[in-house]
Protein backbone atom coordinates (compact mmCIF):
# COMPACT_ATOMS: atom_id res chain seq x y z
CA UNK A 1 0.00 0.00 0.00
CA UNK A 2 1.50 3.25 -0.66
CA UNK A 3 1.44 5.65 2.30
CA UNK A 4 -2.15 7.44 0.90
CA UNK A 5 -5.69 6.28 1.15
CA UNK A 6 -7.12 4.43 -1.82
CA UNK A 7 -10.43 6.46 -2.77
CA UNK A 8 -13.26 4.16 -3.29
CA UNK A 9 -13.95 3.37 -6.92
CA UNK A 10 -16.74 0.53 -6.37
CA UNK A 11 -16.83 -2.66 -8.50
CA UNK A 12 -15.62 -5.93 -7.03
CA UNK A 13 -12.37 -7.33 -6.92
CA UNK A 14 -12.23 -10.42 -9.17
CA UNK A 15 -14.38 -9.54 -11.92
CA UNK A 16 -14.36 -7.10 -14.63
CA UNK A 17 -14.67 -2.83 -13.46
CA UNK A 18 -16.66 -2.11 -15.77
CA UNK A 19 -19.59 -4.51 -17.26
CA UNK A 20 -20.24 -5.27 -20.36
CA UNK A 21 -24.20 -5.79 -19.82
CA UNK A 22 -26.89 -7.40 -21.36
CA UNK A 23 -26.25 -6.54 -24.63
CA UNK A 24 -24.13 -9.33 -26.14
CA UNK A 25 -20.70 -9.24 -27.15
CA UNK A 26 -21.80 -9.63 -30.40
CA UNK A 27 -23.86 -7.27 -30.85
CA UNK A 28 -22.17 -4.54 -29.20
CA UNK A 29 -19.30 -5.55 -31.58
CA UNK A 30 -21.70 -4.73 -34.93
CA UNK A 31 -22.89 -1.65 -33.20
CA UNK A 32 -19.10 -0.24 -32.37
CA UNK A 33 -17.53 1.43 -34.86
CA UNK A 34 -14.21 1.88 -35.73
CA UNK A 35 -12.96 3.69 -32.53
CA UNK A 36 -10.72 2.26 -29.30
CA UNK A 37 -13.25 0.87 -28.01
CA UNK A 38 -14.58 -1.57 -30.85
CA UNK A 39 -11.01 -2.57 -31.31
CA UNK A 40 -10.89 -3.77 -27.62
CA UNK A 41 -13.92 -5.39 -27.87
CA UNK A 42 -13.15 -6.87 -30.85
CA UNK A 43 -10.07 -8.33 -29.18
CA UNK A 44 -12.08 -9.32 -26.60
CA UNK A 45 -14.37 -10.93 -28.83
CA UNK A 46 -11.25 -13.15 -30.05
CA UNK A 47 -10.15 -14.40 -26.60
CA UNK A 48 -13.38 -15.77 -26.39
CA UNK A 49 -14.76 -15.80 -23.02
CA UNK A 50 -13.64 -12.47 -21.10
CA UNK A 51 -11.42 -13.15 -18.59
CA UNK A 52 -9.80 -16.34 -20.18
CA UNK A 53 -5.58 -16.24 -19.68
CA UNK A 54 -4.19 -15.02 -22.45
CA UNK A 55 -1.34 -16.71 -24.25
CA UNK A 56 0.98 -13.81 -25.02
CA UNK A 57 4.13 -12.83 -22.85
CA UNK A 58 4.16 -9.19 -21.65
CA UNK A 59 7.80 -7.98 -21.94
CA UNK A 60 7.46 -5.08 -21.35
CA UNK A 61 10.81 -3.72 -23.26
CA UNK A 62 9.98 -4.38 -26.65
CA UNK A 63 7.30 -5.63 -28.73
CA UNK B 1 14.48 -38.23 -15.96
CA UNK B 2 16.64 -34.97 -16.47
CA UNK B 3 14.50 -31.60 -16.18
CA UNK B 4 14.68 -31.34 -19.95
CA UNK B 5 14.21 -34.29 -21.52
CA UNK B 6 11.74 -34.30 -24.48
CA UNK B 7 8.55 -35.68 -24.18
CA UNK B 8 9.39 -38.79 -26.30
CA UNK B 9 11.51 -40.04 -23.65
CA UNK B 10 8.26 -40.62 -21.35
CA UNK B 11 6.47 -41.90 -24.59
CA UNK B 12 3.57 -39.75 -24.15
CA UNK B 13 2.68 -35.42 -24.53
CA UNK B 14 3.21 -34.27 -20.68
CA UNK B 15 0.80 -32.19 -19.38
CA UNK B 16 3.18 -29.43 -17.32
CA UNK B 17 1.06 -27.11 -15.89
CA UNK B 18 2.97 -24.37 -15.22
CA UNK B 19 5.73 -22.81 -14.91
CA UNK B 20 7.03 -21.81 -18.70
CA UNK B 21 8.40 -20.04 -20.68
CA UNK B 22 6.35 -17.86 -23.55
CA UNK B 23 9.11 -15.26 -24.18
CA UNK B 24 13.47 -15.49 -24.47
CA UNK B 25 15.06 -11.99 -24.44
CA UNK B 26 18.38 -13.13 -26.31
CA UNK B 27 21.15 -10.56 -25.59
CA UNK B 28 22.70 -10.81 -29.21
CA UNK B 29 25.15 -7.98 -28.24
CA UNK B 30 25.95 -6.06 -24.56
CA UNK B 31 27.07 -2.82 -26.16
CA UNK B 32 25.38 0.40 -27.97
CA UNK B 33 25.69 2.86 -30.21
CA UNK B 34 23.79 5.22 -27.63
CA UNK B 35 24.36 6.30 -24.78
CA UNK B 36 20.59 7.33 -22.93
CA UNK B 37 20.92 8.69 -19.67
CA UNK B 38 18.15 6.37 -18.52
CA UNK B 39 19.43 3.63 -19.80
CA UNK B 40 18.51 0.36 -17.59
CA UNK B 41 21.27 -2.05 -18.56
CA UNK B 42 24.03 0.35 -18.37
CA UNK B 43 23.21 3.39 -15.92
CA UNK B 44 21.22 1.66 -13.05
CA UNK B 45 22.54 -0.54 -9.85
CA UNK B 46 23.47 -3.94 -12.18
CA UNK B 47 26.47 -3.56 -14.10
CA UNK B 48 27.36 -7.16 -14.95
CA UNK B 49 27.65 -5.79 -18.86
CA UNK B 50 30.98 -4.90 -18.26
CA UNK B 51 32.05 -8.67 -17.82
CA UNK B 52 30.14 -9.88 -20.83
CA UNK B 53 31.37 -10.87 -24.26
CA UNK B 54 30.08 -8.09 -26.83
CA UNK B 55 28.77 -10.60 -29.09
CA UNK B 56 26.50 -13.95 -28.15
CA UNK B 57 29.07 -16.83 -29.83
CA UNK B 58 27.68 -19.19 -32.25
CA UNK B 59 28.23 -21.93 -29.24
CA UNK B 60 26.32 -20.28 -27.07
CA UNK B 61 23.45 -19.61 -29.31
CA UNK B 62 23.49 -23.03 -30.23
CA UNK B 63 22.97 -24.21 -26.39
CA UNK B 64 20.08 -21.65 -26.16
CA UNK B 65 18.31 -23.59 -29.22
CA UNK B 66 18.78 -26.95 -27.12
CA UNK B 67 18.01 -25.73 -24.10
CA UNK B 68 14.61 -23.68 -25.39
CA UNK B 69 13.54 -26.96 -27.76
CA UNK B 70 13.61 -28.90 -24.93
CA UNK B 71 12.04 -26.78 -23.05
CA UNK B 72 8.82 -26.23 -25.40
CA UNK B 73 8.75 -29.94 -25.92
CA UNK B 74 8.51 -30.82 -22.56
CA UNK B 75 5.82 -28.57 -21.41
CA UNK B 76 4.10 -29.42 -24.99
CA UNK B 77 4.12 -25.10 -26.32
CA UNK B 78 3.16 -24.56 -29.51
CA UNK B 79 4.24 -21.39 -30.08
CA UNK B 80 7.04 -19.22 -28.14
CA UNK B 81 9.01 -15.94 -28.76
CA UNK B 82 12.63 -15.31 -28.90
CA UNK B 83 13.04 -11.25 -29.06
CA UNK B 84 16.58 -10.51 -30.51
CA UNK B 85 17.61 -7.35 -27.60
CA UNK B 86 20.68 -5.81 -26.12
CA UNK B 87 21.94 -3.35 -26.07
CA UNK B 88 21.54 -2.67 -29.46
CA UNK B 89 21.52 -5.98 -31.84
CA UNK B 90 21.90 -4.52 -35.20
CA UNK B 91 25.49 -4.21 -34.08
CA UNK B 92 26.22 -7.88 -34.27
CA UNK B 93 25.78 -7.51 -37.79
CA UNK B 94 23.15 -8.93 -40.36
CA UNK B 95 25.13 -12.42 -40.52
CA UNK B 96 25.25 -13.20 -36.81
CA UNK B 97 21.63 -12.16 -36.56
CA UNK B 98 20.88 -14.88 -39.73
CA UNK B 99 23.23 -17.23 -38.24
CA UNK B 100 21.39 -17.26 -34.39
CA UNK B 101 17.81 -17.29 -36.08
CA UNK B 102 18.33 -20.01 -38.34
CA UNK B 103 19.60 -21.94 -35.60
CA UNK B 104 16.88 -21.38 -33.07
CA UNK B 105 14.50 -22.21 -35.73
CA UNK B 106 16.30 -25.54 -37.02
CA UNK B 107 16.35 -26.30 -33.11
CA UNK B 108 12.34 -26.14 -32.56
CA UNK B 109 10.39 -29.20 -32.90
CA UNK B 110 7.97 -29.99 -35.41
CA UNK B 111 4.70 -28.08 -34.89
CA UNK B 112 6.15 -25.43 -32.69
CA UNK B 113 5.91 -21.99 -33.92
CA UNK B 114 8.93 -19.30 -33.55
CA UNK B 115 7.77 -15.71 -33.67
CA UNK B 116 11.04 -13.77 -33.70
CA UNK B 117 11.25 -10.21 -33.03
CA UNK B 118 14.04 -7.55 -32.60
CA UNK B 119 13.95 -3.91 -30.24
CA UNK B 120 16.31 -1.69 -31.88
CA UNK B 121 17.43 2.29 -31.44
CA UNK B 122 17.17 1.90 -35.33
CA UNK B 123 20.57 3.77 -35.67
CA UNK B 124 21.88 0.84 -37.97
CA UNK B 125 18.44 0.26 -39.69
CA UNK B 126 18.75 -0.53 -43.57
CA UNK B 127 17.44 -2.03 -46.11
CA UNK B 128 19.77 -5.11 -45.90
CA UNK B 129 18.93 -5.13 -42.69
CA UNK B 130 14.98 -5.29 -43.65
CA UNK B 131 15.58 -8.02 -45.98
CA UNK B 132 16.92 -10.05 -43.24
CA UNK B 133 13.45 -9.68 -41.36
CA UNK B 134 11.60 -10.33 -44.04
CA UNK B 135 13.66 -13.53 -44.90
CA UNK B 136 12.73 -14.62 -40.99
CA UNK B 137 9.92 -12.67 -40.57
CA UNK B 138 11.43 -10.55 -37.73
CA UNK B 139 9.39 -8.33 -36.21
CA UNK B 140 10.88 -4.73 -35.54
CA UNK B 141 10.21 -2.56 -32.70
CA UNK B 142 12.49 0.73 -32.60
CA UNK B 143 12.77 2.67 -29.38
CA UNK B 144 11.54 6.68 -30.20
CA UNK B 145 11.02 9.07 -27.04
CA UNK B 146 8.30 11.11 -29.64
CA UNK B 147 9.34 14.50 -31.38
CA UNK B 148 12.84 15.65 -31.49
CA UNK B 149 12.97 17.88 -28.34
CA UNK B 150 11.87 14.51 -26.51
CA UNK B 151 13.97 12.44 -28.10
CA UNK B 152 16.92 13.95 -27.62
CA UNK B 153 16.47 14.82 -24.02
CA UNK B 154 17.97 11.33 -23.21
CA UNK B 155 18.51 9.18 -26.52
CA UNK B 156 21.53 10.86 -27.09
CA UNK B 157 25.37 9.30 -28.50
CA UNK B 158 27.96 9.49 -26.60
CA UNK B 159 29.69 12.85 -27.62
CA UNK B 160 25.99 14.14 -26.53
CA UNK B 161 24.38 14.75 -30.24
CA UNK B 162 21.12 13.51 -30.07
CA UNK B 163 19.84 10.86 -32.17
CA UNK B 164 16.22 12.02 -33.48
CA UNK B 165 17.46 12.62 -37.16
CA UNK B 166 19.05 8.97 -37.54
CA UNK B 167 15.94 7.00 -36.05
CA UNK B 168 13.53 9.12 -37.78
CA UNK B 169 15.41 8.07 -40.94
CA UNK B 170 15.03 4.71 -40.25
CA UNK B 171 11.18 4.96 -39.27
CA UNK B 172 10.52 6.44 -42.30
CA UNK B 173 12.13 3.45 -44.29
CA UNK B 174 10.17 1.04 -42.10
CA UNK B 175 6.59 2.47 -42.59
CA UNK B 176 6.88 2.26 -46.24
CA UNK B 177 4.40 -0.39 -47.63
CA UNK B 178 7.40 -2.89 -48.54
CA UNK B 179 8.52 -2.68 -44.84
CA UNK B 180 5.41 -2.26 -42.89
CA UNK B 181 4.67 -5.62 -42.37
CA UNK B 182 7.61 -6.18 -40.10
CA UNK B 183 6.53 -2.67 -38.38
CA UNK B 184 5.97 -4.19 -34.73
CA UNK B 185 5.55 -0.55 -33.05
CA UNK B 186 7.38 2.14 -30.98
CA UNK B 187 8.49 2.32 -27.22
CA UNK B 188 8.91 5.77 -25.75
CA UNK B 189 9.87 6.20 -22.27
CA UNK B 190 7.54 9.15 -20.80
CA UNK B 191 9.41 12.53 -19.35
CA UNK B 192 7.66 14.94 -17.19
CA UNK B 193 9.39 17.45 -18.96
CA UNK B 194 7.98 16.52 -22.39
CA UNK B 195 4.31 18.13 -23.84
CA UNK B 196 2.46 14.69 -23.64
CA UNK B 197 0.69 15.94 -27.19
CA UNK B 198 3.77 17.08 -28.52
CA UNK B 199 5.28 13.15 -28.14
CA UNK B 200 1.96 11.61 -28.83
CA UNK B 201 1.80 13.51 -32.15
CA UNK B 202 5.67 13.08 -33.09
CA UNK B 203 5.23 9.49 -32.77
CA UNK B 204 1.80 9.09 -34.85
CA UNK B 205 3.95 10.77 -37.47
CA UNK B 206 6.21 7.72 -37.85
CA UNK B 207 2.55 6.12 -38.60
CA UNK B 208 3.35 3.01 -36.26
CA UNK B 209 0.80 -0.08 -36.18
CA UNK B 210 1.10 0.22 -32.52
CA UNK B 211 3.70 1.86 -29.07
CA UNK B 212 3.88 1.77 -25.96
CA UNK B 213 4.45 4.37 -22.98
CA UNK B 214 6.78 3.38 -20.48
CA UNK B 215 6.97 4.75 -17.13
CA UNK B 216 10.79 5.18 -16.50
CA UNK B 217 12.16 2.99 -14.10
CA UNK B 218 12.58 3.50 -10.27
CA UNK B 219 11.33 1.83 -6.81
CA UNK B 220 10.57 3.44 -3.19
CA UNK B 221 14.24 3.53 -2.63
CA UNK B 222 15.29 5.10 -6.27
CA UNK B 223 12.11 6.76 -6.57
CA UNK B 224 11.47 8.24 -10.67
CA UNK B 225 12.20 11.29 -11.39
CA UNK B 226 9.37 13.78 -10.31
CA UNK B 227 7.38 11.53 -8.21
CA UNK B 228 7.98 11.78 -4.55
CA UNK B 229 6.89 8.34 -2.30
CA UNK B 230 4.01 9.97 -0.02
CA UNK B 231 2.94 13.00 -2.31
CA UNK B 232 -0.32 12.67 -3.07
CA UNK B 233 0.04 14.49 -6.73
CA UNK B 234 -0.43 12.19 -9.62
CA UNK B 235 2.18 13.91 -12.37
CA UNK B 236 2.84 10.56 -14.58
CA UNK B 237 -1.01 9.97 -15.03
CA UNK B 238 -1.80 13.62 -15.78
CA UNK B 239 0.50 13.32 -18.58
CA UNK B 240 -0.49 9.76 -19.59
CA UNK B 241 -4.31 11.21 -19.55
CA UNK B 242 -3.72 13.77 -22.20
CA UNK B 243 -2.59 11.55 -24.58
CA UNK B 244 -5.28 8.92 -24.05
CA UNK B 245 -7.86 11.38 -24.12
CA UNK B 246 -6.73 13.05 -27.17
CA UNK B 247 -5.80 8.97 -28.40
CA UNK B 248 -9.47 7.58 -27.37
CA UNK B 249 -11.08 10.56 -29.22
CA UNK B 250 -9.48 9.66 -32.52
CA UNK B 251 -12.06 7.92 -35.27
CA UNK B 252 -11.50 5.33 -36.85
CA UNK B 253 -8.43 4.16 -34.68
CA UNK B 254 -5.05 5.23 -35.85
CA UNK B 255 -2.91 3.35 -33.73
CA UNK B 256 -2.96 1.11 -30.76
CA UNK B 257 -1.14 2.46 -27.42
CA UNK B 258 -0.39 -0.90 -25.41
CA UNK B 259 -0.66 0.32 -22.36
CA UNK B 260 -3.78 2.03 -22.61
CA UNK B 261 -5.69 -0.61 -24.54
CA UNK B 262 -4.17 -3.65 -22.00
CA UNK B 263 -6.24 -0.96 -19.07
CA UNK B 264 -9.42 -1.10 -21.28
CA UNK B 265 -9.26 -4.76 -21.94
CA UNK B 266 -8.52 -5.48 -17.89
CA UNK B 267 -11.52 -3.12 -17.25
CA UNK B 268 -13.93 -5.44 -19.25
CA UNK B 269 -12.45 -8.71 -18.07
CA UNK B 270 -10.21 -9.44 -20.34
CA UNK B 271 -6.52 -9.42 -19.85
CA UNK B 272 -3.42 -7.34 -20.51
CA UNK B 273 -0.55 -6.94 -23.33
CA UNK B 274 1.96 -5.33 -20.86
CA UNK B 275 3.51 -6.78 -17.99
CA UNK B 276 2.94 -3.22 -16.75
CA UNK B 277 -0.32 -4.23 -15.65
CA UNK B 278 -2.19 -7.15 -14.69
CA UNK B 279 -0.25 -9.19 -12.42
CA UNK B 280 1.79 -10.37 -15.25
CA UNK B 281 3.01 -14.30 -15.52
CA UNK B 282 7.25 -14.20 -14.95
CA UNK B 283 7.37 -15.95 -18.35
CA UNK B 284 10.21 -14.22 -19.56
CA UNK B 285 13.27 -15.00 -19.32
CA UNK B 286 16.89 -13.27 -20.37
CA UNK B 287 20.15 -14.97 -22.01
CA UNK B 288 22.73 -12.90 -21.40
CA UNK B 289 25.83 -12.75 -24.22
CA UNK B 290 27.61 -15.45 -21.96
CA UNK B 291 25.12 -17.74 -21.96
CA UNK B 292 23.99 -16.60 -18.76
CA UNK B 293 20.41 -17.01 -17.38
CA UNK B 294 18.75 -14.22 -16.09
CA UNK B 295 14.70 -13.23 -15.27
CA UNK B 296 13.07 -9.99 -16.19
CA UNK B 297 15.52 -7.86 -17.51
CA UNK B 298 13.72 -4.66 -15.88
CA UNK B 299 15.14 -6.09 -12.52
CA UNK B 300 18.10 -4.48 -13.23
CA UNK B 301 17.27 -1.39 -11.66
CA UNK B 302 16.94 -2.53 -8.41
CA UNK B 303 19.63 -4.80 -7.08
CA UNK B 304 23.24 -5.69 -8.58
CA UNK B 305 21.55 -9.67 -8.47
CA UNK B 306 18.24 -8.72 -8.59
CA UNK B 307 17.88 -10.85 -11.51
CA UNK B 308 20.95 -13.08 -11.21
CA UNK B 309 20.16 -17.20 -11.25
CA UNK B 310 23.55 -18.33 -11.24
CA UNK B 311 22.45 -20.26 -14.05
CA UNK B 312 23.29 -20.76 -17.78
CA UNK B 313 22.23 -22.43 -20.89
CA UNK B 314 25.49 -24.53 -20.77
CA UNK B 315 24.91 -26.28 -16.88
CA UNK B 316 21.00 -25.96 -16.77
CA UNK B 317 17.71 -26.50 -18.54
CA UNK B 318 15.01 -23.54 -18.57
CA UNK B 319 13.10 -25.41 -16.08
CA UNK B 320 15.68 -25.65 -13.36
CA UNK B 321 16.46 -21.75 -13.97
CA UNK B 322 13.04 -21.23 -13.55
CA UNK B 323 12.20 -22.49 -10.49
CA UNK B 324 15.00 -19.20 -9.34
CA UNK B 325 13.46 -16.47 -7.14
CA UNK B 326 13.53 -13.97 -10.01
CA UNK B 327 12.19 -16.26 -12.35
CA UNK B 328 8.82 -18.35 -12.21
CA UNK B 329 9.94 -19.57 -8.42
CA UNK B 330 8.86 -15.88 -7.00
CA UNK B 331 5.58 -15.66 -5.33
CA UNK B 332 2.79 -14.66 -8.45
CA UNK B 333 -0.77 -13.47 -8.91
CA UNK B 334 -2.37 -11.95 -5.34
CA UNK B 335 0.29 -13.94 -3.37
CA UNK B 336 3.12 -11.67 -4.71
CA UNK B 337 1.03 -8.68 -3.88
CA UNK B 338 1.07 -6.20 -0.44
CA UNK B 339 -1.65 -6.79 1.40
CA UNK B 340 -2.96 -3.25 0.80
CA UNK B 341 -3.07 -4.42 -2.92
CA UNK B 342 -4.63 -6.99 -2.16
CA UNK B 343 -7.85 -5.15 -0.68
CA UNK B 344 -7.41 -2.66 -3.55
CA UNK B 345 -10.71 -2.76 -5.36
CA UNK B 346 -8.49 -2.05 -9.00
CA UNK B 347 -6.53 -4.88 -8.23
CA UNK B 348 -7.49 -6.93 -11.07
CA UNK B 349 -6.35 -4.03 -13.24
CA UNK B 350 -3.45 -2.70 -12.16
CA UNK B 351 -2.13 -6.00 -10.51
CA UNK B 352 0.42 -4.21 -8.46
CA UNK B 353 2.16 -2.57 -11.37
CA UNK B 354 5.34 -3.58 -12.73
CA UNK B 355 7.38 -5.51 -10.42
CA UNK B 356 10.56 -3.73 -10.70
CA UNK B 357 8.53 -0.59 -9.33
CA UNK B 358 7.33 -2.48 -6.45
CA UNK B 359 11.02 -2.53 -4.90
CA UNK B 360 12.19 -1.08 -1.61
CA UNK B 361 15.73 -1.76 -0.33
CA UNK B 362 16.27 -4.28 2.53
CA UNK B 363 12.57 -5.25 2.36
CA UNK B 364 12.08 -6.73 -1.37
CA UNK B 365 8.82 -6.30 -3.31
CA UNK B 366 6.06 -6.73 -1.63
CA UNK B 367 5.24 -3.43 -1.60
CA UNK B 368 2.87 -1.75 -4.33
CA UNK B 369 4.22 -0.02 -7.17
CA UNK B 370 5.85 3.50 -6.29
CA UNK B 371 3.40 4.62 -9.10
CA UNK B 372 0.53 3.50 -7.13
CA UNK B 373 -1.02 6.29 -6.85
CA UNK B 374 -0.46 7.31 -10.56
CA UNK B 375 -2.08 3.89 -11.40
CA UNK B 376 -5.14 4.32 -9.62
CA UNK B 377 -5.50 7.96 -11.02
CA UNK B 378 -5.36 6.71 -14.64
CA UNK B 379 -7.60 3.65 -13.79
CA UNK B 380 -10.13 5.48 -12.28
CA UNK B 381 -10.11 8.12 -15.31
CA UNK B 382 -9.94 5.54 -18.33
CA UNK B 383 -12.76 3.59 -16.02
CA UNK B 384 -15.06 6.47 -16.45
CA UNK B 385 -14.19 7.02 -20.06
CA UNK B 386 -15.34 3.43 -21.09
CA UNK B 387 -17.92 3.51 -18.95
CA UNK B 388 -19.52 6.16 -20.67
CA UNK B 389 -19.09 5.06 -23.91
CA UNK B 390 -19.82 1.53 -23.48
CA UNK B 391 -23.36 2.90 -22.29
CA UNK B 392 -23.81 4.95 -24.82
CA UNK B 393 -22.90 1.87 -27.64
CA UNK B 394 -25.43 -0.70 -25.39
CA UNK B 395 -28.06 2.18 -25.94
CA UNK B 396 -27.34 2.30 -29.48
CA UNK B 397 -27.71 -1.13 -30.03
CA UNK B 398 -30.49 -1.85 -27.76
CA UNK B 399 -32.32 1.28 -29.85
CA UNK B 400 -31.56 -0.41 -33.27
CA UNK B 401 -32.94 -3.33 -32.44
CA UNK B 402 -35.77 -2.48 -30.71
CA UNK B 403 -39.15 -3.33 -32.81
CA UNK B 404 -40.54 -0.08 -35.10
CA UNK B 405 -43.59 0.69 -33.77
CA UNK B 406 -46.41 -0.15 -36.25
CA UNK B 407 -47.93 3.50 -37.16
CA UNK B 408 -52.19 3.25 -36.78
CA UNK B 409 -54.15 5.08 -39.10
Amino acid sequence: MADHDQPPIGGTVGAALVQLGDVPLADLLAGAGDGVLAHVLGTLAAEGEPGRPGDVSAFESSF
Amino acid sequence: MPADAPPSATGHRPAVAAPRIRQVVLKVHSRCNLACDYCYVYRHADQGWRDRPRVMAPGTVSRVADRLAAHVARHGTDRVRVVLHGGEPLLAGPAVLDRTVRTLRAAMPCGVALDVAMQTNGLLLDEATLDLCHTHGIDVGVSVDGDRVANDRHRRHADGRGSFAEVAAALRLLARPEHRARYAGLLCTVDLANDPIAVYEGLREFDPPRLDLLLPHGNWSTPPPGRHPDDPATPYADWLIAIFDSWYAETPRRTGIRLFESLIALLLGGHSGTQALGAAEPDVMTIETDGTIEGTDTLKTTTASAMRTGFDVFRHSFDEALRHPSLAGRPIGTAALAAACRACPVVDVCGGGLYAHRFRDGAGFTHPSVYCADLLRLIQHVRTVVTADLDALRRRVAGASAPTPVARP
